[in-house]
């Protein structure tokens, strides 16, 4: 696992370098990049809580974190498409329905964890899995 | 005017807004067989247009694809919307029983809410399959997800709920790995849609990040070995038509939006190791599955083993259509068998494994447990259903003349042309591994067992649903014609020139 997620964080580093530098005549960092990379660092950090916490409500919490790092990542870039009328809309408009969803799913997640907790008094899958 | 395409994501929408809207138990009934009638109309009307004009598209509202959201048909579509069809309306049927008030399997609750869920399922299925756009199916994917999760949770036993947690936190990760895919992708090419992403020039780096990211997230949906660990709870602690629409259904979407990537958007020199690995994976899931099949007590949890072994077969199509880095097709000349056969390994796996989780309902009714020493005698208590799951495992078998025949043979003969022979081996080991699963099922049906136990009476339509849908998948092995001139319509399964 721990090595599912070091691959994955190598993806995600090579690529949002390759995806900021794709645009012509760029300085190596522009503020558009850092807001990538930013976005990737918080993917892996929410990727790492998920892989290695057992409590629900970390669980949920580490996908919203990752969640926030997608929504990053395309405000990155809308904001690096940006021509004379502004930035471009299209990826804002996909981090709004992105967020509509996350947000139902996380509530449809604590609704099932406050009712796998009532039923079974533990707010973790495994019993006995003390990580929290 | 009537478009059939919007009408197969709009039919079952409406009708789970009016299930939901309408709980009683009056409208019950009327409501489920309306929607499930308009949304069969809808498909048959999809199908007798692509089969006559060709592949559709249409632009939602008139915005043409850049801007808008399009909607595409082609043969591969119609041939997943049909089985999603035939399929989903004979688990209905089994459905109107289970969750009516004749059965004491189920609470008020699971009756009201089973036909809202089911519906915006479909109808989400049938999204996936005629979107053309990809962050269109982010969103049908997430709901299938949610959806799904919540169907499972209808029994609201607490195994059943955290089965269900745990495919839905595996789920969510998977939806944000692609969502995160969608954005690289549309960070390189300016677009969201499949057909104006096919046409741009191929980028290199971040399209190869961009499809492991979507790869991972799709295969961890689809639950390709290793990441197959919440399939076998969730699809066995739900009830019997929830089981059957998970593994025959909801697991065959992820994996077309795998496969319309793979051959619409991405190409390369990396491709061919990446297809191998998917191979080899899909190889141990058929080995690993079937080997856990093996150790099952529990009917539901020996199917859904099975699931997970009967997925391996699916990613068998990557090494047969990947381009070897020098160029040329690793199996040049084959690549029609090799995508018929997935295709039709899909659809008769949904049928069979349809019938195979129906017939462990009528036997859960019947005997009140699953256990597979419970069920001594069964062959003579309840024929029809041993019956089923006996002509469902033949298929899943690929014993001829069956559909799962059919889907194996054009996948071994593929394999032979490209020179590939090991997944042949594997393809015969796993046939093996799952005759040895089906005939240790059905082992414990044919011991005979006079001791009187307490028995609750079966009825005749749910047996006749599982039934069904089993021979329906030995059928369709005998007519191969009409469903492959289906699958080539619009070229689906396109295969690049490099430049």
């Amino acid at each position: 696992m721990t090595l599912l997620s070091c691959g994955y964080m190598s993806v995600c580093f090579g690529v949002a370098s390759a995806a900021g530098a794709a645009t012509p005549e760029t300085p190596v960092l522009t503020s558009h990049l850092v807001y990538m990379l930013t976005a990737c660092l918080l993917f892996c950090i929410g990727l790492f809580g998920l892989i290695t916490r057992g409590h629900l409500m970390r669980n949920v919490m580490s996908l919203n974190v990752m969640g926030g790092g997608v929504f990053l990542f395309l405000v990155a870039v809308a904001r690096r498409d940006a021509g004379e009328s502004g930035p471009d809309p299209v990826p804002h408009a996909m981090t709004l329905t992105g967020i509509v969803v996350a947000l139902a799913a996380s509530a449809f997640a604590l609704a099932l964890a406050r009712r796998i907790h009532s039923i079974t008094g533990e707010m973790r899958l495994e019993p006995g899995d003390d990580n929290s | 005017m009537i478009e059939p395409m919007a009408w197969c994501i709009l039919a079952p929408f409406i009708g789970a807004s009016l299930a939901f809207l309408l709980p009683g138990r009056v409208w019950r009934r009327p409501i489920a067989i309306g929607a499930i009638g308009a949304t069969l109309a809808s498909v048959w009307m999809l199908t007798s247009q692509v089969w006559n004009s060709g592949a559709q598209r249409m632009d939602l509202s008139g915005w043409p694809a850049p801007l808008g959201i399009g909607l595409a048909a082609d043969g591969f579509s119609v041939f997943m919307i049909v089985m999603t069809g035939v399929v989903g309306s004979l688990i209905g049927a089994y459905a109107l029983w289970h969750y009516s008030d004749l059965s004491d399997a189920t609470e008020p609750a699971e009756r009201r809410l089973f036909w809202p869920l089911w519906l915006i399922l479909w109808g989400s299925l049938n999204a996936i399959y005629l979107s053309s756009d990809i962050f269109n199916i982010y969103v049908a994917l997430e709901v299938i997800t949610l959806a799904a999760v919540a169907l499972i949770t209808l029994s609201g036993k607490a195994e059943a709920l955290v089965a269900a947690m745990r495919y839905l936190l595996a789920a969510f990760l998977g939806s944000l790995s692609y969502l995160m895919g969608v954005a690289l992708l549309y960070a390189t090419h300016g677009a969201l849609d499949l057909v104006i992403i096919a046409d741009q020039e191929r980028a290199g780096l971040p399209e190869v990040g961009a499809f492991a990211l979507m790869a991972t997230g799709l295969a961890l949906k689809t639950a390709l070995f290793p990441m197959h660990f919440w399939l076998p709870p969730a699809h066995s602690k739900a009830a019997a038509p929830v089981s059957a629409i998970l593994s025959a259904l909801v697991v065959k979407a992820s994996f077309y939006v795998l496969l319309r990537l793979w051959f619409g958007v991405f190409d390369g020199p990396a491709m061919y190791a990446v297809g191998i690995l998917l191979g080899t994976l899909g190889s141990a899931a058929i080995i690993w599955g079937a080997f856990q099949a093996l150790r099952q007590m529990s009917l539901k949890l020996l199917i859904a083993h099975s699931t997970v072994a009967q997925i391996g077969y699916l990613f068998l199509i990557f090494p047969l259509t990947a381009r070897r880095p020098s160029g040329e097709l690793a199996a040049a000349g084959w690549i029609t068998e090799a995508c018929t056969g997935v295709s039709y390994h899909a659809l008769s796996h949904a049928l069979a494994k349809a019938a195979m989780f129906l017939g462990a309902g009528v036997v859960l009714h019947v005997y009140g447990s699953d256990l597979l020493t419970n069920m001594r005698g069964m062959s003579r208590r309840l024929p029809i259903t041993t019956f089923a799951l006996a002509i469902a495992g033949v298929s899943l078998m690929g014993l001829p003349p069956s559909g799962g025949f059919a889907a194996k043979w054009l996948i071994v003969t593929a394999a032979l042309g490209a020179g590939q022979w090991w997944w042949v081996l594997v393809i015969l080991i796993g046939g093996l591994l799952t005759a040895g699963y089906i005939f240790l099922m059905l082992r414990w049906a044919f011991i005979s067992e006079d001791a009187p136990i307490q028995l609750r009476p079966a009825n005749m339509p749910i047996q006749l649903a599982a039934l069904a849908l089993a021979l329906l998948s030995v059928l369709v092995g005998f007519r191969l014609e009409e469903p492959f001139q289906l699958l080539v319509i619009g070229d689906p399964f396109p295969i690049f020139d490099l430049p």
